[in-house]
């Protein structure tokens, strides 16, 4: 039975979530350019509540925090893209080869350290990246590659177990495909959708745990504009300036709404009925 | 080594055993592990095909033939006996297959869905195959997949598109493209229709008697339907639990079952009494 | 001589309204469309058939004919599929089944329509034992092992002729072979006495000296609990060995009815007839299989006038457009193809 062409109609809450999230990191992209405060130095009034000139008014340093809330914005999202493509990267080679070696010594091996670092506790093992690192951009990071990508990892070598036990794996194989060709065109092209479909939704709660990183200080510090820690120094002045926690706050939820229905969306676009 | 085209009888003329076969199964033996402790699959099997001559294996679920087929090809190492091609050995997958296995038998597997990798168009596919076992250049195994394709009935219009959008006989054409891509001496069918339409299933069958004609290869066919059995194949296999209980020209088969099994099989075609 | 071909809605005459319905189950132009991520698509267009009392229907057809789905409305399943019936009746003794209530179903569904699907496993609960599962059925759903319910349920596996029935009682599904499972699948079909029987594809996983037990089965079932039995399957011999008539159905479209025997040996419609040339026990070894070229049209992509023209040996201008053509009547048989009358006065 002929199937007509499939027509992939954009699903609407991932054109949502990106026409919000494009918004977002046009906005991060361009005010700090544009604008004349400085996210890092301030220059005006501090304490300042929010105004025509201050859309998100001023911190107890002077800096205007509309500026400052959209710097880290960015900062946040290239820390968490980096630290989830390192570890889909990474994670989803090494799962690959660990669902197609099957029950080896290599797998087994491997199996062993996946499963170990899947088991311990996030915020024990973050905590103790950053010790040896450092509390950076660079530290936060790396905590969460390590952190992450045996969950990608599982998820690769599940499915490449699967796509390994495949007839065309196996048609491939009697034609005398190299196991290298085997491997690059017909194992990991099979694998990796799925992965980026996991990795994408791993990409909200990478962002939030940046944010959460940086607030408990084992992250990235201040002066650097990062909303975590933002958030973190405008506890103090919750109530005589809210505007200083609040804001990157808000922005924060903003950038993960958008981010997860984008990973929502994209999952309802790519399952098949 | 000669190979002609076996003259077109008609299938059901008697055929004795051929003297000067293509491949040859001696004793095979395999087991594997599973849960329930271990499974002989297959228990000592002989068997032989010429050149242009169709064998047909017949049996139940359990009776071991997909494992049989599976072994013949390599997917699966025996424990003991052999398969020799041309009188070469034909070794069980092991890392990369040499050329001259890959060239000695190949498989039509049963689900049209799951042997073709849907990351890869129709000629894509059938062009890699051109490439590693013609070794030629890619923009002439474009042009040669183009034409395997063709000569299986599927247009440059079908050649391009998803695998997904192919409908089950068309995905079954373009594994065959694939596997004549490595012009094979011997051709493994396992129930290569069996989740077809009838009238899907009808031109494949003729497709694949063609393809025999054409190039005189040798074919081991894998069914549980009698019905196409009786009409494909010079000489009948009947296989239960890891044995052939019987063997012989299909007419003979099918006029004077000898074994028990044999005529149960028989007996349970629907409408064998009407 | 054929009668004057006439709308198939006219397949019954007007019933006498005191009488008894001659006909158990009685479907009249029923459309069923099913909903997809955008939009909806008609998967079986204005079909009309009956089944009498005790009668034993063959539904023949391949992908994308719609006779899953036509059983599914028969049970009232089609909610789960996303179907719908969008219009015509269904009539269960004389009482409309389209637009019926769940709950109405379940007083209706396994007690008096009972069904049997194609994978032995779908209908059963692999973890219970098989005597616990056929009590739920007994019971109507309700467990209640009473000693009248397990004698009932050794009943039905005797009924089914499945030997050792109090050790089966025990077993699970998985300890059984499949065609024991497909034996208890319809044991407990069977456990409220329904009069219609309804099997889709049973055989088509098994094995064909199992398939033999299994159609024996159904043919002895019918003529001792006097039951109908309502068969589909792609397999023409299988429903030859059961069927008393049979109903070919291509894209969505009922195309013929008739006895079995004379359908076999004579089919009215192309598409029927290309079907019977197409089987392998037809050919000649040696020659080429007859086949049907092209293939059936999906759902949502069917083409004008008659759905088969496409791919009609015998197709003329006049089957290119308009409407699928309607069942036409012709001595107790039935054709949709617009050149019958001509081709067989």
């Amino acid at each position: 039975m002929t199937s007509e062409p499939r027509l992939r109609r954009a699903d609407p809450m991932f054109v949502t979530g990106l026409t919000l999230l494009g918004l977002v990191v046009a906005a991060s992209l361009v005010v700090p350019l544009v604008s004349p405060f400085d996210p890092v130095r301030g220059t005006a009034e501090p304490l300042q509540p929010p105004s025509g000139t201050h859309l998100f008014g001023t911190d107890n340093l002077g800096r205007d925090m509309f500026v400052r809330s959209l710097a880290a914005i960015r900062l946040d999202m290239t820390l968490a893209v980096t630290a989830v493509g390192v570890s889909l990267l990474v994670g989803t080679l090494i799962g690959a080869v660990m669902g197609v070696a099957g029950r080896s010594k290599l797998s087994g091996a491997l199996s062993l350290v996946v499963d170990s670092i899947n088991a311990f506790p996030f915020i024990v093992l973050a905590l103790g990246v950053v010790a040896v690192v450092g509390p950076s951009p660079a530290g936060v990071v790396s905590a969460i590659i390590v952190t992450g990508w045996a969950r990608y990892a599982r998820v690769a070598r599940a499915r490449a177990a699967v796509v390994a036990g495949a007839e065309y794996v196996s048609a491939a194989r009697l034609l005398g495909y190299s196991r290298w060709r085997v491997m690059t065109r017909h194992i990991f092209p099979n694998v990796y959708s799925e992965s980026f479909a996991f990795a994408l939704s791993e990409l909200v709660i990478v962002v939030l745990a940046i944010a959460a990183l940086s607030f408990l200080g084992a992250g990235v510090r201040p002066p650097t504009a990062e909303l975590g820690a933002m958030i973190s120094e405008g506890r103090l002045f919750l109530s005589q300036a809210w505007w200083i926690p609040i804001f990157p706050g808000a922005v924060l939820a903003l950038a993960a709404l958008s981010i997860q229905l984008i990973a929502d969306g994209y999952e309802r676009m790519t399952r098949y009925a | 080594m000669t190979s002609e085209p076996m003259p077109r009888t008609a299938v059901n003329d008697a055929v004795p055993t051929p003297a000067d076969p293509v491949i040859e199964v001696a004793d095979l033996h395999v087991r594997f592990a599973t849960d329930r402790g271990e499974v002989h699959a297959v228990r000592g099997v002989d068997l032989v095909v010429a050149p242009g001559e169709t064998v047909g294996i017949v049996g139940e679920s359990g009776s071991g033939k997909s494992t049989l087929a599976r072994c013949i090809v390599g997917l699966v190492p025996a424990q003991q006996g052999s398969v020799t091609v041309d009188g070469h050995p034909v070794r069980p997958l092991r890392g990369r297959r040499s050329r001259q296995d890959a060239a000695a038998v190949q498989m039509i597997f049963q689900d049209s869905y799951t042997s073709l990798n849907p990351r890869q168009r129709p000629l894509q596919a059938v062009a890699e195959a051109v490439q590693v076992c013609q070794q030629l250049p890619r923009k002439q195994a474009l042009v040669r997949a183009g034409e395997l394709l063709g000569s299986v009935g599927i247009s440059p219009a079908q050649s391009r598109m998803k695998t997904r959008s192919l409908s089950g006989g068309q995905r079954q054409r373009v594994s065959i493209a694939r596997a004549l891509a490595a012009e094979p001496r011997v051709l493994v069918a396992d129930e290569p229709t069996s989740s077809l339409d009838q009238s899907i299933a009808a031109s494949l069958l003729n497709l694949l008697r063609r393809i025999q004609r054409e190039r005189g290869i040798a074919m081991v066919f894998i069914t549980h339907d009698l019905g196409v059995v009786r009409y494909l194949a010079h000489r009948v296999y009947v296989m239960q639990q890891g044995r052939f209980v019987e063997d012989g020209p299909t007419r003979e088969i099918f006029d004077n079952p000898q074994h028990d099994y044999t005529r149960t099989l028989i007996a349970s075609i629907p409408g064998a009494d009407t | 001589m054929p009668d004057q071909p006439r709308d198939a809605t006219l397949l019954r005459d007007q019933p006498d309204p005191g009488a008894e319905p001659a006909e158990l189950l009685a479907v009249e132009g029923v459309s069923i469309a099913l909903r997809r991520r955008y939009d909806e698509v008609l998967v079986v267009d204005t079909a009309n058939f009956t089944v009498p009392r005790n009668g034993a229907l063959g539904v023949v057809g391949e992908s994308g004919s719609g006779k899953s789905m036509l059983s599914r409305a028969l049970i009232g399943t089609l909610p789960r599929y996303g179907g719908r019936v969008t219009r015509g009746s269904i009539r269960w003794q004389g009482r409309e089944l389209v637009g019926l209530p769940e709950k109405a179903w379940r007083g209706i569904r396994g007690t008096e329509i009972g069904y049997v699907p194609q994978s032995s496993m779908a209908g059963l609960n692999p973890i219970l034992p098989i005597g616990d599962q056929l009590i739920e059925a007994v019971s109507r759903g309700r467990y209640r092992a009473t000693p009248e319910h397990r004698a009932r349920v050794l009943e039905l596996l005797d009924l089914v002729r499945i030997p050792r029935a109090k050790q089966v009682v025990s077993e699970t599904p998985h300890q059984l072979s499949g065609g024991m499972r497909q034996r208890v699948v319809i044991a407990a079909a069977l456990a409220q006495r329904p009069q219609l029987l309804i099997l889709d594809e049973p055989t088509t996983a098994l094995d064909v000296t199992v398939q033999a037990g299994i159609l024996k089965l159904i043919v002895e079932l019918r003529e001792e609990l006097g039951m109908a039995v309502m068969l589909t399957s792609h397999d023409l011999a299988v429903i030859e060995t059961v069927c008393d008539e049979v109903m070919t159905m291509y894209a969505g479209s009922v195309i013929e009815i008739g006895a079995t025997r004379a359908v076999r040996s004579a089919p009215l419609h192309p598409y029927t007839e290309a079907l019977m040339n197409s089987r392998v026990d037809r050919a000649e070894p040696g020659e080429d299989l007859v086949t049907i070229p092209g293939e059936p049209p999906a759902a949502g992509a069917w083409p004008a006038g008659c759905r088969f023209w496409p791919r009609c040996p015998i197709a003329i201008d006049a089957c290119k457009e308009g409407e699928q053509p309607a069942l036409r009547s012709f001595d107790g048989r039935f054709s949709a193809c617009i050149r019958t009358e001509e081709r067989y006065p």
